[in-house]
């Protein structure tokens, strides 16, 4: 009997992703505040199944919402790190890149009472230094990276990429790599924002993205003998009642076919005795 | 029989399209990483099937993952020139674009041992000189342009487009074209890619995609009396769970239709053939 463990995780950005992409009226502004309202809804359908799972939250919004937060950890699910701002790791400098991490810390540990295990990089991309940086701060894991689709893996650091000749390989560190997949992001598929110069039409079908991510489960299932699937939803996206409803369908189909809902911690660490033992 | 064939044909990209448009963060580059976990898989499904295929391969890639293109060629699918980086001809100098080729033919002999006779421009967008290089380093055909679905055709050289006064089509040559299309191309239905001016959102439901491939074919089936039909994908976005099983059900369906599959190579000298005699 394998296991096929599943990590459902939630990105409590609020308003600090439009205000990182310099949307900082109203409107833009209020979209993020829904966050928050979904918050509420979200953990009612998780006590409700009975499932534990993992929040990234950026420093500023553990302060603008501290009452949301300790509602999340209270009902017993991860909290992780997801920078101070919103503004990606590939924006910023080195120094604001760590200081970013230890105030980012900081709040957590004055909600959660524990050290923080991972790290999810805002937008998903990582600086040169950031996997240094992450070990330095003594994480288990980040979950930013996209290597995989089941599997998680030791990260690398200092990959020489040039654009003539092939890639040479960096080495392999101590730091987990929790994979995730724009293919299992809410935002990808359901939101719509329009920038200056590009729109991202989002507002998919909710049935039909939820065909498509239980027939991910169902490969899985049928292909490894261990894994782990990671879905990654935000509050704001996920909480509109057509998605909340797809989400209620999804953990029910997972359930149906299987699978074992865990936390990025737990995950990784299962990841970690699996590596040893071999 | 044997009259409705169609050509399965991979595009090993890994990270070079990548490192192509200048994403050479760790993220990206797991991106393209991924590939090489779904090439296993794709031959695998391939193998189940006893279906021949055509990849094409930069050649970067090809020094990156020795292994996986032994692999490739050891399960008896063809392999072709994808270009030395993923760079567009069009955005190449004419002498790098040659020496490119040169370099990524080489780098083919090296693991399948025979004369490389197939080319297929990175971002299907040929520079004014590829089909005259093509023809100096001995191909039997180029694999980039869109002028039919259905039926191969001998390429021009030398069109003259002018803004304002009807095209002034060149000469035919003696390179075979199969063509392709964007709408048999997984890419632009599922590759969800953010750049600074664009988002091409990608994410479609797998089941409405399978339904167009399949109809295309029956199409074809209805109104042609000899005809080949190419689907082109890449393993870093039909290796993801719910569009594995769209592939599958996609041989099984083109299948019980008739379909007979075919590389490129084996359609190209069908056509000469026909042509010849015809």
């Amino acid at each position: 009997m394998g296991e096929h463990l599943v990590c459902l995780t939630f990105d409590f950005d609020a308003m600090s992703g439009m205000i990182a992409k310099g949307l900082k009226s109203p409107t833009a502004i209020s979209r993020g505040e829904f966050g928050a309202v979904a918050v509420d809804r979200i953990l009612a359908l998780l006590k409700k199944n009975a499932i534990q799972t993992s929040w990234f939250i950026p420093g500023t919004v553990i302060k603008t919402y501290p009452d949301h937060c300790r509602r999340i950890v209270d009902a017993g699910h991860e909290v992780g790190h997801h920078g101070w701002t919103h503004i990606p790791p590939t924006e910023l400098t080195p120094e604001k890149e760590e200081e970013g991490l230890e105030r980012g810390n900081q709040a957590l540990f004055e909600i959660s009472g524990k050290t923080t295990q991972g790290y999810r990089s805002t937008a998903w991309e990582l600086s040169p230094i950031t996997v240094d940086l992450l070990i330095k701060h003594g994480f288990l894991y980040d979950t930013s990276m996209m290597g995989h689709d089941h599997v998680p893996y030791y990260a690398r650091r200092g990959d020489v990429v040039s654009d003539e000749e092939p890639i040479e390989f960096g080495d392999v560190t101590s730091l987990i790599e929790m994979p995730v997949g724009w293919h299992h992001s809410d935002f990808s598929h359901f939101e719509y924002l329009r920038l200056p110069n590009s729109v991202a039409p989002g507002l998919a079908n909710a049935g039909q993205v939820l065909e498509n991510w239980v027939h991910d489960f169902e490969y899985m299932k049928r292909t490894e003998p261990w894994g782990i699937l990671t879905y990654t939803l935000h509050p704001m996206v996920i909480g509109r009642g057509h998605r909340m409803m797809m989400l209620e369908g999804l953990i029910a189909a997972l359930r149906e076919r299987g699978a074992r809902f865990i936390t990025m911690e737990e995950g990784a660490l299962a990841f970690r005795d699996r590596a040893n033992a071999v | 029989m044997d009259k409705h064939l169609v050509c399965l044909t991979f595009n090993f990209d890994a990270m070079s399209g990548m490192v192509a448009k200048g994403l050479k963060g760790p993220t990206a580059i797991a991106r393209g990483e991924f590939g090489a976990v779904a090439v296993d898989r794709i031959l695998a499904l391939l193998k189940k099937n006893a279906i021949p295929t055509s990849w094409f391969i930069p050649g970067t890639v090809i020094n990156t993952y020795p292994d996986h293109c032994r692999r490739i060629v050891d399960a008896g699918h063809e392999v072709g020139n994808h270009g030395w980086t993923h760079v567009p001809p069009a955005d190449l100098s004419p002498e790098k674009e040659d020496e490119g080729l040169g370099r990524a033919n080489e780098a083919l002999f090296d693991i399948s041992g025979k004369a490389t006779r197939g080319f297929r421009s990175p971002s299907w967008d040929l520079s004014p000189v590829t089909v005259d290089l093509l023809i100096k380093h001995g191909f039997l055909y180029d694999s980039s342009m869109m002028g039919h679905d259905h039926i191969p055709y001998y390429a021009r050289r030398g069109d003259v487009v002018s803004d304002e006064e009807p095209i002034e089509f060149g000469d035919v040559s003696s390179l075979i074209e199969m063509p392709i299309s964007w709408s048999l191309d997984d890419f632009p239905h599922f590759e969800y890619l953010r750049l600074p001016t664009s988002v091409l959102p990608g994410l479609a439901n797998a089941g409405q995609v399978l339904e167009n491939w399949i109809q295309d074919f029956k199409y074809m089936k209805q109104t042609e009396s000899w005809g080949i039909l190419t689907y082109t994908m890449h393993p870093y976005v039909i290796g993801l769970g719910h569009r594995m099983m769209m592939l599958e059900d996609l041989i099984a369906a083109l299948r019980e239709h008739g379909a007979r599959f075919i590389t490129m190579e084996e359609g190209a000298l069908a056509f000469r053939d026909r042509e010849n005699a015809g």
